[in-house]
């Protein structure tokens, strides 16, 4: 037992050892008055400007309030941390609830409503008009990029980094199918236009599996795991999930039904593999990066992680340029245009009871919120982590523009449709991707997985659904 | 007769190998994944899907002073919490085992049934109970190193843990106790020994096997335990190893699957250490038969 | 031991060791208990009745009545929750939490102490891995080729077909997941029980020329009593209200969703984080009666009252 203790002790020392032997920094701040702004983020490594813009945007505010002559400091403690979605925003609304929440939460721009009604977060302005004027800043941001961040009219939060979830495509695949160069990259634009659909996809898998370009199950891949992206085949065969003027959700029964059926028919064709949904992501990063699938379905920020973490040692983003194309989401009916499901992150400010600041000090957090959103400071996150900037003045700053990927991939914003701010969201979500899961292992046909998730959102969601 | 006794010894060692197997298999193929930037199956893969690609950058994170701050928060949480389940459930399980009391049946089958209430969804519950002690002066919120007991404390969150491992605590102390002979005691009680000193300074080091395994489940416990420090506490800096490891998996973007198990490895060193150093008390737990049981 | 001379002469027991000692032994548990089982158990059947969800905040809500346990009954996806429960608590049980440890111990008893050590060590690798670890371990044992360990040792060089495992057969994954963890919880304590069964009684029946199942059979089961009552019995619940290692492994998904992580997901982890807390609470109390009967029902069973000896100081 002794034995043990000493043990216990030394490996005590040693930790603590390690920990100093970093040495501390001293912060030092002077002043009449200090005003400190604590900041979460949910982000990886990657992307930890998520927080840590706010350590930039602080340098430029004091300077700012420097030069108004201002007694007030601002001091910034931003976190960033990276467990599930659902810990995140559970360990949120606990803090929040208790008094003891950050000053500005970051988060997915579903959550506005949900904390909004409990009272956790205040508005940023009363309108989009209203918050354009507030600053600079502000009135740069793209215009679509506030519909997200509003509900019923009021501007509740700020955009802090966007996305598009392409359909991948491996350009030496179909060059091996006998595609020529021309007609690959016109594929793009095709989707785009609608003259490529989602069956014109699978059909070229399927000859491409039968011409042994890919393997059987190689043909498409879509996203493995749980996710927004699923919603895009709902879109694309003409389904919507809101209904602003009542305020519901909705569900279109026929998009649900073609939807499922869809799913079923990668299996089915032998596109995609029998038992696929669930497959680990390290297999399914392995996979697709390493040119092994013809089409697969993924999101722009998975471009940073294949470059970084997987084809690295081959040569990093320049195998992907040679290897990869990428284009919107094909539409289900010819002739509708491609689109793509982009889900804004955004910064929102906490109230006085979810925080304990003072009411006068709403001012320094708007400030500072203005300030994250610099071009200058954006696009260093956009970049690191190759998500798309928020503003309309970064399309023509050099080091965003020089980026080829986003640059390329910038368009897909004009195609975009988001999921709606609904309190009651997630458990819509939930009903549908339980029924679509049913639908592709075969447990159900698409009809019967239709049917049963909306039984089940009926029950649980009673009258906010519309059933069309 | 010594062909039957060598056939009698490889028999089981054989059977527990084959009903092993997914064990050395599986913590073969972690050691490995540690070791390399890619893994097919258990061999060590470079890029072109032959063997190579070795590395020790996966375990670059041991320069990283965050992980030794970690570890140190997750060593007080789980050195309290097993000094806290140890006495609380020792006092507990002595009571019931060595006293007479009206209703003593009842309380000992209760604490048994206390485990069917699942932990995980008495979060929010708990949560509100540990807002109300926040609320009381000085004990809430204010008591250094711990911080207190109310929400967003060490002390209330090693306290909730304390409370989550009392069933089994209660039972097996109260098993061990059931074993200790009369005799030693009365003998300490008619030399005028108050209750409370026999029960320190005559029965606890008799169950010394009992309170080793008793630590080793309940440092396991504290050790890897997440769900509760993590949403009871908001500061990151307050983060436990399991955070630490959480922090690392993530369904969006870059997963250093290698980097993981390496981090995996090195959260279990301290408990293999643990469970070395106990072992020989652990054997011994029930050391004097179940007599007694009749 | 006991240097206290002083004391020595006092001849009576009961006039120092009052009759109510044994509820100051008590207090801290009941103090605990009572602030963090019995208080959220009160809150938490409360909250059921009510419509509280993130929509709502812990201010906003209404009152409900019985809606929520309405909803269990008439949600279509309540049977096959249940019968799942049912099938994987019974299954691991038997075949891991009991039955495993059982013969694992009784494996390891039989052959060389250090050998013996060594097992019950590997053994008990998985419960003090992380489960983020432990279960990528599982994912990766059963992963498609090229990256499967299994798939690459046993069923590409024997000719099978080579599949994702896990998704041909996810009930008996989470079987095995959490199987070889749970085993380890036995398999100490009744390592240490068959352990403490003397040596004279055991050489006595090898003497006797008794085969080594009639010895399991007639020594070493009979002393097992209270161990598998004990071990039966906690497991039982654990395994019914643990889903750590299911929602990493799957999240619920292929039919894996147990009752203990429906609940979970619907008050505290869904995808977009909209939790439902009175149908979240309404689950888990129906959990908790559940667990209450069992509990009852094992300690009947197994004749709870006649192991538990009386005190013998008092009656002396």
């Amino acid at each position: 037992m002794k034995r043990l203790l000493v043990l216990v002790a030394g490996f005590l020392m040693l930790c603590s050892f390690m920990v100093f032997a970093g040495g501390q920094d001293e912060e030092k701040s002077s002043g009449p008055r200090e005003v400190k702004i604590t900041l979460w983020a949910r982000a990886n490594e990657v992307e930890h400007m998520r927080a840590d813009a706010a350590y930039d945007a602080v340098k430029l505010l004091n300077e700012e309030l420097k030069n108004e002559g201002s007694n007030v400091t601002v001091v910034v403690e931003a976190n960033y941390e990276n467990p599930s979605w659902g810990d995140y925003k559970k360990k949120f609304t606990l803090a929040a609830d208790a008094g003891e929440g950050p000053d500005i939460v970051l988060s997915g721009h579903e959550d506005i409503p949900v904390w909004a009604n409990a009272e956790y977060i205040v508005p940023i302005a009363d309108s989009v008009k209203d918050v354009k004027k507030l600053s600079p800043e502000f009135d740069d941001v793209i215009e679509s990029l506030w519909t997200p961040c509003q509900w019923h009219g009021t501007v509740w939060a700020v955009p802090q980094d966007t996305e598009a979830r392409p359909l991948f495509f491996s350009k030496t695949k179909l060059k091996e199918l006998g595609w020529s160069d021309a007609q690959i990259s016109d594929l793009p634009n095709k989707i785009k236009d609608g003259e490529f659909t989602l069956d014109d996809m699978i059909a070229t898998a399927q000859k491409a599996i039968k011409a042994g370009v890919v393997e059987k199950g190689y043909g498409y891949w879509h996203r493995p795991r749980k996710g927004g992206d699923y919603l895009q085949y709902y879109f694309s065969y003409g389904g919507y999930l809101y209904d602003p003027a009542e305020d519901k959700l909705v569900v279109v029964k026929d998009a649900l039904e073609k939807w499922y059926a869809f799913q079923r028919k990668c299996v089915t064709t032998g596109i995609t593999p029998e038992k696929y949904i669930g497959t680990e992501w390290r297999v399914w990063h392995d996979t697709v990066s390493h040119n092994k699938a013809l089409f697969w379905n993924g999101g722009i920020w998975q471009w940073a992680d294949w470059a970084a973490n997987y084809v690295k040692d081959e040569g990093g983003d320049k195998v992907l340029y040679k290897n990869v194309g990428y284009a919107l989401q094909p539409t289900g009916i010819k002739g509708k245009n491609g689109g793509t499901l982009s889900h804004p992150l955004v910064y929102m400010m906490t109230s006085k009871s979810a925080s304990g600041r003072a009411k006068a000090d709403d001012e320094y957090v708007v400030r500072l919120l203005e300030k994250i959103a610099t071009k200058e400071i954006n696009t260093k996150h956009a970049l690191s982590s190759t998500h798309l900037g928020i503003l309309k003045s970064q399309i023509n700053y050099e080091p965003y523009k020089s980026n080829k990927f986003l640059s390329d991939v910038t368009y897909m914003l004009d195609y975009n449709y988001y999921q709606p701010n609904h309190t009651m969201y997630g458990i819509y979500f939930d009903s549908v991707w339980n029924g679509m899961v049913a639908a592709e292992t075969g447990e159900k046909t698409p009809k019967d997985a239709a049917d049963q998730a909306v039984k089940q959102m009926k029950l649980e969601l009673g009258d906010v659904l519309i059933v069309k | 007769m010594k062909i039957k006794r060598v056939f009698s010894k490889s028999i089981p060692v054989t059977l527990l190998t084959i009903l092993t197997l997914p064990i050395i298999l599986g913590f073969l193929w972690i050691l490995v994944s540690t070791f390399s930037s890619r893994a097919y199956g258990l061999v060590p893969v470079g890029p072109d899907g032959k063997f190579g690609g070795l590395t020790l950058s996966n375990w670059q994170f041991l320069s990283n002073k965050t992980i030794w701050l970690v570890t140190i928060n997750t060593l007080i949480l789980a050195t309290g919490l097993t000094i806290g389940v140890v006495i609380v459930s020792a006092m507990a399980g002595y009571s019931l085992s060595r006293i007479k009391f009206p209703g003593r049946k009842t309380v000992l089958s209760l604490t048994l049934v206390l485990h069917a209430f699942p932990s995980a969804t008495l979060l929010i519950a708990i949560y509100f109970v540990l807002r109300w002690i926040s609320r009381i002066p000085i004990l809430g919120n204010h008591i250094p190193l711990i911080g207190g007991f109310g929400y967003n404390t060490l002390g209330g969150v090693i306290l909730v843990s304390i409370a989550l491992q009392l069933p089994l605590g209660i039972w097996l102390m109260k098993g061990f106790f059931d074993n200790v002979s009369w005799d030693i005691e009365r003998a300490a009680l008619i030399d005028g020994c108050s209750r409370f000193r026999t029960w320190r300074e005559i029965m606890m080091p008799q169950i010394k096997p009992g309170i080793a395994a008793l630590s080793i489940f309940s440092f396991i416990q504290g050790w890897s335990s997440f769900l509760i420090p993590y949403s009871y506490m908001t500061s990151s800096s307050k983060a436990t190893v399991a955070t630490y490891l959480n922090n690392l998996l993530t369904e969006s973007a870059p997963v250093n699957y290698g980097e993981l198990a390496a981090v995996g490895l090195f959260q279990l060193i301290p408990v293999l250490i643990f469970y070395i150093f106990t072992q020989k008390y652990l054997l011994s737990i029930f050391s004097g038969g179940i007599k007694g049981t009749s | 031991m006991v240097n206290d001379k002083s004391n020595i002469i006092q001849p009576k027991l009961k006039k120092q060791n009052p009759a109510h000692s044994w509820l100051w032994f008590l207090l801290p548990t009941l103090f605990l208990v009572a602030l963090f089982y019995v208080l959220p158990v009160i809150i938490t059947f409360y909250i059921s009745g009510t419509d509280m969800s993130t929509a709502t905040g812990f201010k906003h809500w209404n009152w409900v009545g019985l809606k929520n346990y309405i909803s269990i009954i008439k949600h279509p996806e309540t049977p096959q929750h249940l019968w799942l429960t049912i099938k994987y608590v019974v299954v691991t049980l038997t075949f891991f939490n009991v039955g495993m440890a059982l013969v694992v111990s009784l494996l390891t008893t039989h052959i060389p102490k250090k050998a013996g050590f060594f097992f019950r060590a590997l053994w008990l690798l998985p419960r003090i891995t992380p489960v983020v670890v432990y279960v990528m371990m599982w994912q990766f044992l059963a992963a498609d080729s090229p990256y499967g360990v299994l798939n690459q040792i046993f069923f590409k060089p024997l000719g099978f077909k080579t599949e994702y495992w896990l998704l041909v057969k996810p009930f008996l994954f989470i079987v095995l997941v959490n199987g070889y963890i749970g085993a380890s919880f036995g398999m100490i304590l009744f390592t240490s029980a068959i352990e403490s069964i003397s040596k004279d009684m055991m050489n006595a029946s090898l003497v006797d020329g008794s085969t080594l199942l009639q010895r399991i059979r007639y020594i070493i089961l009979p002393s097992l009593r209270w161990p598998l009552l004990f071990v039966t019995t906690y497991q039982t619940l654990s395994l019914m209200t643990s889903f750590k290692e299911i929602l990493v492994l799957t999240d619920g998904e292929f039919g894996t969703e147990v009752w203990s992580l429906w609940a979970y997901h619907k008050a505290l982890n869904n995808y977009w984080g909209n939790f439902q807390w009175g149908f979240g609470m309404a689950l888990s109390a129906f959990m908790v009666i559940i667990g209450l009967i069992l509990g009852v029902i094992y300690m009947r069973f197994f004749k709870f009252n006649e192991l538990v000896q009386e005190p013998k100081i008092e009656i002396l």
